[in-house]
């Protein structure tokens, strides 16, 4: 595929509607970016798979596949989150994991995904065509185990360009550029994949909102070097673990990140948002946008202390419960396609969406940052 | 003092009925922890340091504070006395080498013979080792010597509470004899010493717990347990369910728990309460006034906490109030306030019955 520059020039201007944005971007100044509402992204698409989990809602539809994408679609959400690489002959897939494993004949093989070509990418796993059976699919937990990657609700690998073609039109797409955690990159290196990446997106996004977010701070600021149509988000754990390069390692490292690369926000671990709380005012007054990731948004009164506190979005696994409980606290209104669930009763409205002072939500915030730290 | 001597002792020789007698606090209590709280000797915090733990001068710092209790550890040495210290054995050092003592093998005179003597002599230092495996000095801004719980009883001021836990070692299978042995030890010394002092006796072994209870009725006994936080042989000490088992077994008055496992299931509190026993908490999480008012909302009755000073003046500053009284009132139920008068804190039913659905789901979050 022959490489082409692409210029601020020729990127398609997109209808000013896309973001509920009367003026769309302004390439001139520094653009800030606010998500419309409070917004509910599903992770992987209908939540990431944890395979030795008790939990079978975290097996249900195989994350990060174009079934995961629609389903997660039926529900009232704005974005759906997913990972892509590049593999070596230049085509950008959706895989989360680094490496990828398989099993035959008893043996264990493991191939780092961007080693491979599409069509060796696309053996793992279930296949298009009936007739054909694809490598056992393996997958490697922290803990170092191998199991077989079960899910009740399975579906092919996929590529970026299918997503596009394949899912639902009105779902926007956050799509996380993945890179190895431990790897140095080279700039050229960089470049050259994030210019992949972008040439599939410009010819297939059509309408559909994106978002750019990545760990890796150099990719980030290089994707917005590269295009101007669409915001970037840095991703950050903000502290949970520390890394050799001190940009991933806090929040306050987070937000230089993005004013030094006229990023749009921040994607934070949750708990280190709740670690921190001061740091929200921090990002807002840097007119950053803030969302959030984390098992812990997976906790209903956990997102609604979010909302209270201005956050405007989170990431999260049970789409379907999560989305019901911001319908029912009224944080989104509801509408002719997601109505208030019948059963609601006013009480359940008022149970659900509690009104706080300002001072018992400080009282609030100071409780759960320091149960965080135990 | 909050409680009288009639509360303190139940009349003796009584039949069954009485002893079940559910026995409270006539207010949240709070307890320094080994006196004016632990020494953590690996923690940068200077007031882990500050004050040697167990020891009389400690005891004596935290009765300046509005506290009711100063809990404490009692071991019996091989010769029969009953001494206050935590740990199982005493590090000190012979020839330049570390080596550890346990202090249930060792006669009084050796025991008094470590850490600072009443000459302010220190010959025999100690060290301590951490649950890591690092080995400290055992350095303290203000040291102490090494006393017996009949020092306790002389020295330190009269109204002051003894929480007196009977410590035992985890790991050791201890026969009945023993342990009967060893808690006639103690009950000699407090039968003679206790006078008017308010006493309740406390421990993580189920046995020495409901045994002491057979032994003697004058003073409550509650069952110590980690609820679950840390998973012993002994299923009794693994969960607050098993706790309040070993209680109505034992006729026990109450249990104390790792404030971990209360908050992790809430309505465990309530499964306490039903079986008419007394609840209290003890951990580094009540070290922290928001937890501390946590549990005082959702009705523990009373803290173990090492931060005498900020915890007993957080307690003293809750007001509650109720709706009719409250002018402030905008509609919503208001329950308590907290805080010193400038910093007053409403906090309404709505936020307590918020965070009971809330808190178990973030402990249980921590762990990622």
């Amino acid at each position: 595929m022959a490489l082409r520059t692409v210029l601020v020039a020729d990127v398609p201007s997109l209808p000013d509607s896309v973001y509920g944005l009367s003026e769309g971007l302004d390439m001139s100044k520094p653009t800030s970016f606010k998500m419309p509402g409070f917004s509910v992204i599903g992770h992987r698409g209908n939540g990431m798979n944890v395979l030795q989990s008790s939990d079978r809602r975290t097996r249900g539809f195989k994350e990060n596949s174009i079934l995961s994408f629609n389903s997660a679609a039926k529900f009232p959400i704005d974005f759906i989150e997913f990972d892509v690489q590049v593999t070596k002959d230049d085509f950008p897939v959706i895989f989360h994991d680094d490496f990828i494993y398989s099993q035959e004949n008893g043996i264990i093989n493991e191939s780092r995904v961007t080693d491979l070509r599409l069509s060796e990418f696309l053996l793992y796993g279930p296949q298009k065509e009936a007739e054909k059976i694809g490598k056992t699919l393996m997958r490697k937990s922290k803990e170092g185990q191998v199991l077989k990657w079960d899910v009740d609700s399975d579906d092919p690998l996929c590529t970026l360009q299918e997503a596009f073609e394949r899912v639902e039109q009105s779902l926007g797409f956050n799509i996380e550029l993945k890179f190895d955690d431990k790897i140095v990159y080279e700039r050229e290196f960089l470049v050259h994949v994030l210019r992949t990446v972008l040439q599939v997106v410009f010819d297939y996004a059509k309408d559909r909102p994106v978002i750019f977010s990545s760990f890796q701070p150099d990719a980030a600021q290089l994707v917005r070097e590269l295009q101007s149509t669409y915001p970037v988000y840095f991703l950050t754990d903000a502290g949970n673990q520390m890394y050799k390069d001190e940009r991933r390692n806090s929040l306050e490292e987070a937000i230089k990140v993005c004013l030094e690369g006229k990023l749009q926000g921040i994607v934070s671990e949750v708990k280190g948002v709740f670690r921190n709380p001061s740091a929200i005012a921090k990002i807002k007054e840097s007119n950053l946008s803030l969302l959030t990731y984390g098992k812990l948004n997976n906790v209903g009164e956990a997102v609604y202390m979010q909302y209270v506190m201005g956050i405007e979005g989170v990431i999260v696994d049970f789409v379907e419960e999560i989305s019901e409980s911001v319908t029912l606290m009224m944080i989104r209104p509801p509408s002719p396609s997601s109505p208030l669930p019948s059963s609601a009763s006013k009480d359940d409205v008022a149970i659900a969406r509690p009104e706080f002072s300002q001072k018992e939500i400080d009282f609030l915030l100071k409780l759960l940052s320091q149960l965080i730290q135990h | 003092m909050a409680l009288s001597v009639s509360s303190a002792k139940l009349s003796t020789g009584v039949e069954d009925d009485k002893m079940q007698e559910a026995f409270v606090f006539p207010k949240f209590v709070v307890m320094g922890h080994r006196g004016f709280g632990m020494n953590m000797l690996q923690s940068p915090d200077e007031k882990m340091k500050s004050v040697k733990e167990n020891s009389i001068l400690s005891f004596n710092a935290a009765a300046d504070f509005p506290i009711e209790f100063v809990e404490f550890d009692v071991q019996v040495t091989r010769d029969g006395c009953p001494v206050i210290f935590h740990d199982n054995f005493i590090f000190t050092q012979e020839q330049g080498v570390i080596i550890e003592k346990r202090v249930t093998e060792m006669a009084l005179h050796e025991f008094f013979s470590y850490g600072p003597q009443k000459d302010g002599a220190n010959v025999n230092p100690m060290f301590r080792k951490t649950k890591d495996g690092r080995i400290f000095q055992w350095n303290v801004a203000k040291d102490d010597p090494l006393c017996t719980l009949k020092d306790a009883f002389v020295k330190v001021k009269s109204s002051q509470g003894f929480n007196i836990e009977l410590k035992f070692d985890d790991n050791i299978v201890y026969g009945e004899e023993e342990l009967r042995q060893t808690l006639e030890n103690i009950l000699k010394v407090v039968d003679e010493h206790a006078e008017n002092r308010p006493i309740i006796f406390s421990s993580f072994h189920p046995d020495a717990a409901q045994l002491i209870r057979k032994l003697q009725i004058s003073y409550p006994v509650f069952f110590l347990t980690n609820g679950g936080c840390e998973i012993y042989a002994d299923v009794r000490r693994n969960s607050l369910d098993e706790a309040i088992k070993i209680c109505k077994e034992g006729g026990l008055q109450g249990i104390v728990s790792e404030a971990k496992a209360i908050l992790r299931t809430p309505n465990a509190i309530t499964r306490v309460k039903d079986s008419k026993l007394s609840l209290i908490s003890y951990g580094q999480l009540n070290n922290v006034v928001e937890v501390v008012y946590l549990q005082y909302m959702m009705g523990v009755e009373g803290v173990i906490a090492d931060m005498v000073m900020e915890i007993s003046e957080a307690i003293a500053s809750i007001e509650v109030r109720s709706e009719e009284d409250d002018e402030e009132d905008d509609g919503r139920k208001c329950l308590i306030l907290l805080g010193e008068e400038n910093k007053k804190v409403r906090i309404s039913n709505d936020a307590i019955a918020f965070l009971t659905k809330f808190v178990p789901k973030t402990t249980l979050f921590v762990q990622q």
